[in-house]
């Protein structure tokens, strides 16, 4: 199964989203966490 | 009035399992290849013997090729319901004959732990099992979250399997073909393997101190169950025996990856816009929000983490793991019995809703979840407004589409199913003494292919709880249908004219 230019580009940029998409939920956690934190 | 099945019928399904066998046969030659060139030879006569047993089973099933081998829809469906359990009971061989199950009952409840993406198991002393058959345990993962019928009719599409296709919870197609849309699962896949299993060895090799073929073994292993969202690991203590924030990460990314639907890396791929505006995208981004705030706030009200690094690195992992139906721990087995309150109520939460549809994750599905809860809030509108007035009853998924009363039903039918499986599995283990949160726990694990354990399940747990786990597994799998379709067929053979 050989990779043409098209499926390169489409894989960089799906995994760029899967990894946009983790920090983003990641920070949301760091948000929730520091907030659950300080108000205990 | 039942009609009785023909032996034309019986042929054909015959016929098909019979090619789905030959690939399982087929994928048993990597762990072969690895156990010869690690000189584990008693591993390798195992896999000689399944391989010898798939290929004859294979052979047969050519003796009795019908005419005509198409499929028609409850033919699919009974070979479906079949070859997911036809393929862990072939595949239990190896495992059973490792020496590290105490009876064929658990190795094949590993072996259905494995294909149906589950992650639970039964295993004795596994940080001594060889690498071969710790190799098979995970390539079964892999073949299960791709897709037994998946990577058959990569082989065989030529004879007629294709309605298979349908019955895995792959019920729409990227392309008009469904070669086409094979090819581009087992790309993203490809793509997904390369870059996984090469960060994960490079890890292994720069940090650990592994040599390049014990970071390739663990590499390899980790990312097949991680983006096949399986949660099985080389190791007895899970991800945790590495101490590795970047295995962490990597496998937090191929969680992701497995857990989102083919379908959405294709427009990812592809540059199409409107992803984020789909009804199934914005469901497992709401609930996933709130189970995981639901997780931190029960663990720090329960003090089990007091600074915001170790709250949000163990909250959001496992949180992640259990939405994704992964199964993959950061905590050990005791310390998760712990989560009580509302960190259990956020756990139980996201196992019970899983991922995405047409992905390898398991549960309910973000987008029946997020259809229940549209048809729901029509109902109440529809009851409110005045009687005249016309209520919309559209969502977006890949455009607009019609929220049909009987797509509504169709999706609340197995929608309720599923809650259905995940209390009869707690009944059971509360009639067996053990506590209703962690029979709870361990039968929503179960059923929607997650893996994440409280400790109920091991090897010493009693034989007909396994046999029901064993049924929980295959049934969320196959999200009911395919089962259904078996006993109608059993039954029409029975009692039919």
């Amino acid at each position: 199964m050989a990779l043409n230019r098209k499926d390169l580009n489409g894989a960089a940029r799906g995994l760029g989203l899967e990894l946009a998409v983790l920090a983003a939920l990641t920070a949301v956690a760091v948000l929730i966490s520091t907030i659950i934190i300080w108000l205990s | 009035m039942l009609l009785r099945p023909n032996r034309s019928d019986a042929r054909r399904i015959a016929f098909a399992l019979g090619r789905v066998i030959l690939v399982v046969g087929a994928a048993g030659l990597l762990p072969l290849a690895w156990a010869i060139g690690k000189r584990e030879w008693a591993s390798a006569v195992a896999f000689v013997l399944m391989i010898g047993i798939a290929a004859l089973i294979g052979s047969v099933s050519t003796l009795v090729a019908p005419k005509d081998p198409r499929l028609r829809w409850s033919h699919g469906m009974t070979v479906l319901a079949l070859a997911w359990l036809a393929v862990p009971a072939l595949g239990a061989l190896p495992l059973y004959l490792s020496g590290h199950y105490g009876s064929m009952v658990d190795a094949f409840f590993d072996a259905m732990s494995g294909v149906s993406t589950t992650g639970l198991s039964v295993i004795q002393d596994l940080d001594h099992l060889s690498e071969s058959v710790n190799i098979w345990r995970h390539a079964l993962q892999f073949l299960g979250g791709q897709g037994i019928v998946l990577a058959a009719l990569t082989f065989f599409a030529a004879t007629g399997i294709l309605s298979l296709y349908y019955g895995e919870g792959r019920d729409e197609r990227i392309f008009p073909s469904v070669m086409s849309t094979a090819r581009f699962i087992w790309l993203v896949s490809g793509v997904h393997a390369a870059v996984g299993v090469t960060v994960y060895t490079l890890e292994g090799v720069s940090r650990l101190g592994y040599s390049w073929s014990r970071a390739l073994f663990h590499g390899a292993n980790v990312f097949m169950a991680a983006f096949d969202t399986g949660g099985f690991t080389p190791q007895s203590t899970s991800l945790m025996y590495y101490h590795s924030l970047t295995f962490e990460v990597t496998t937090a990314v191929l969680m992701i990856a497995g857990a989102i639907s083919f379908s959405l890396h294709h427009m990812w791929w592809r540059k199409r816009e409107g992803s984020f505006k789909n009804l199934e995208v914005r469901t497992i981004l709401i609930t996933f929000g709130i189970t995981l705030t639901l997780g931190l706030v029960g663990l720090a009200a329960q003090g089990l983490y007091n600074d915001v690094g170790s709250l949000t690195r163990r909250g959001f992992f496992q949180v992640l793991s259990a939405h994704t139906g992964t199964g993959f721990a950061t905590v050990s087995s005791s310390d998760l019995a712990d989560w009580q309150g509302l960190a259990f109520v956020g756990m139980a939460m996201a196992m019970a809703l899983g991922g995405m549809a047409s992905s390898t994750a398991g549960g309910v599905k973000s987008l029946r979840v997020g259809l229940t809860v549209r048809a729901i809030f029509d109902s109440v509108r529809g009851a409110l407004l005045p009687e005249k007035a016309v209520v919309s009853r559209t969502y977006r998924q890949n455009g607009q589409r019609h929220l049909t009363p009987q797509l509504a039903q169709s999706v609340m039918v197995i929608s309720l199913l599923y809650v259905g499986l995940y209390l009869a599995g707690a009944a059971v283990g509360v009639a067996y003494g053990y506590p209703l949160q962690d029979a709870l726990f361990e039968s929503v694990s179960a059923s929607a292919a997650v893996g994440l354990s409280v400790g109920i399940t091991s090897p010493t747990m009693p034989v007909l709880m396994k046999i029901i786990m064993i049924g929980q597994m295959w049934l969320g799998r196959l999200e009911f249908i395919a089962a259904f379709s078996l006993v109608g067929f059993v039954a029409s053979w029975v009692v039919g004219e």
